[in-house]
Order: structure tokens, then C-alpha cells, then sequence
């Protein structure tokens, strides 16, 4: 019969010791940095940039970078305002919490003008939606199709 | 060898899910052998690390990003915690993606020295590490371990003895 035990729970006199004696200014400084080089990484990846093409824009290694991204760097605040040019965001907001996309509203209609039987080609079928209105465009004739969405998301 | 993978109870949060090994029958881990070998000359590094390791489990999870990842042969997982510009502690460790790492041993890396492989104690950490990882891969495709269902447990036999092969 297959075990499926989880692992045994160690607690170490060692870890709780070195935690005990961390004040919580060390807590905060440790989490701060590590907190601003995910937010770093995510904004990266947000922007679909390489690693290289971030450090080109902020004038500075591939190597630099990857120390940013590790978590122990202390940014001076003039770094930050270079990186926070890079992504056209205040030195402010690298700090905040990115807000999670929330759409309130969707709109969709679909209409049905034409109900005639729908003759078999390669042409038919093909749809595209045009992504500056929403409108859902389609060979079959007798359909039209719109979205509209509101959503807080930033640009 | 004989080993058993243990979660790390201050260290694990909901984040990531942190374990070490206890080899043979030793009282202590690998990483609390790493804590205690290292406290007295570096102890700021260490106290760094124990910490960065409880945020990576609580708040973070095992990010690519914290992890010099490579240091062991292709494909075993092998890394190693990044340290700051003038910290001289490796610690090593088997990350399988930002859920679930097992934390190994290490030491200081001398200046002097470009690879692991140039340092006696960081060789032998190292290569403990390649070891475990390769031997936890090879009983995870026999079925003796497995994940959890949620990818971020390891369940099975997770003590190992080498009698049971």
C-alpha cells in the first residue's frame, strides 16, 4: 500500500534562536528588500523585457540586475528613481501592491439576424476580433457580436 | 545511505514548504549543522539567511530570482541561496520550483576560488546535495515519493533506509 504520510515536523533550537534574536527592524529591512525585488520582477515581466533590455534602459549590467532581483540589495534613492523612470511609475508606486485586475462590467450581445443554413467553404468560420472596438468579426453572416468590459486596471 | 527528509517547522509557511535531511541518525539537520558551524564567525550572515528563509516560506515563496541556480549538475535542482556583495556563505539547497526546497549545508566560499569544486567543504556539501536530489528523483519515478496533490508536499517514504532496496 502506497505511504502517504507527509514528512516529520523538525522544529530546530538553532533557527528558533536566530528568529528570536531578529528585531523587528531587521524583520522589516529584510522584507522590504525582498518585497521590492519581486515587485522589480514582476514589473519586468509585466513589460516582457529580458533581463539584458531592463539593465540597457537603466544603464547597468545583466549582472547588476540579477543582484536587484536577488533580494539583497539596498537601493539608494537615486536608483530608484532611475528604475522608477524605466517604468514610467513614481518611486512611490514601485513600493505599492500591484492592484489585482477586477472587471465590474461585461457587456456581451449577440444578435442573430439571419437564420438560413450556413453554406459549407473555407472562407466561412474564419472570425477575428478587432481589438480597438470589441467588435467580433465573422464571416457567417447573420451574426454580429459585441464587448465591452470596465475594469480598474491600470494601463 | 540513510536519510530522512524533514519539514522545517519555523521555516515552512504557506508560501513555500521548507524541509532538510537528517543523515543516518544524526540529531541535527544539514541546515542546523550549516547554522551551528557558521554562528561563531558569521553570524550576521547566518541570521540573514535563517531569515530570508522565513520569508521565502511565509511571504515569498522560492522565487527563481533569490537562487543562484546551477550550482549542481544539469537538472538535479541544485542551487544556492544568494548572499549579499560582501557575504562569504553558500548555502545549498534542491529547489523544485518556488513551492518546495530542501535546504542542504555549506560553508564560507573562499575569495580565492571560483567553483565549489576548489573548496574540500564546499565540495562535499555539494556533492551531498547532488546525491539527494538524484536519489529522491530516481524514488520519486519508482513511486516511493511523490508530491502532494497540490504541488507543494513531498508524501511517501520520506525516511530512507538503504536495507529497504
Amino acid at each position: 500500500m502506497k505511504n502517504s504520510k507527509p514528512a516529520r515536523k523538525h522544529s530546530s533550537a538553532f533557527v528558533n534562536q536566530l528568529l528570536a534574536e531578529t528585531s523587528d527592524v531587521e524583520k522589516a529591512q529584510i522584507n522590504n528588500r525582498m518585497t521590492l525585488a519581486t515587485r522589480l520582477d514582476d514589473l519586468i515581466a509585466a513589460k516582457r523585457w529580458s533581463k539584458s533590455e531592463f539593465a540597457a534602459k537603466v544603464g547597468k549590467s545583466p549582472s547588476e540586475i540579477t543582484k536587484w532581483l536577488s533580494g539583497t540589495q539596498n537601493f539608494t534613492i537615486d536608483t530608484l528613481t532611475e528604475i522608477s523612470l524605466a517604468f514610467n511609475l513614481s518611486v512611490g508606486e514601485l513600493f505599492a501592491a500591484p492592484r489585482p485586475k477586477i472587471i465590474n462590467h461585461i457587456h456581451l450581445l449577440v444578435k442573430a439576424i439571419k437564420s438560413e443554413p450556413i453554406p459549407f467553404n473555407e472562407s466561412v468560420g474564419k472570425k477575428t476580433i478587432d481589438s480597438t472596438s470589441g467588435t467580433f468579426n465573422s464571416n457567417y453572416p447573420a451574426q454580429n457580436f459585441s464587448l465591452s468590459t470596465f475594469s480598474n486596471a491600470q494601463s | 545511505m540513510n536519510y530522512e527528509i524533514v519539514e522545517l517547522d519555523e521555516l515552512s509557511g504557506s508560501k513555500s514548504t521548507i524541509y532538510s535531511v537528517i543523515i543516518e541518525d544524526e540529531e541535527y539537520t544539514l541546515f542546523d549543522s550549516f547554522v551551528e558551524e557558521n554562528s561563531v564567525d558569521h553570524p550576521d550572515e547566518v541570521k540573514l539567511i535563517v531569515n530570508k528563509l522565513y520569508q521565502i516560506g511565509h511571504n515569498f515563496g522560492a522565487r527563481e530570482q533569490f537562487f543562484k541556480l546551477a550550482e549542481g549538475k544539469p537538472g538535479d535542482g541544485v542551487c544556492a541561496l544568494y548572499d549579499e556583495e560582501d557575504n562569504k556563505l553558500r548555502q545549498y539547497c534542491i529547489r523544485y520550483g518556488s513551492a518546495l526546497i530542501i535546504l542542504g549545508g555549506g560553508g564560507p566560499k573562499p575569495p580565492q576560488i571560483r567553483a565549489w569544486q576548489q573548496d574540500d567543504k564546499l565540495k562535499k556539501e555539494a556533492e551531498l546535495m547532488i546525491w539527494i536530489s538524484r536519489d529522491i528523483m530516481k524514488r520519486m519515478q519508482d513511486g516511493e515519493i511523490y508530491w502532494s496533490k497540490d504541488g507543494t508536499r513531498l508524501l511517501g517514504n520520506l525516511k530512507i533506509s538503504d536495507n529497504e532496496e
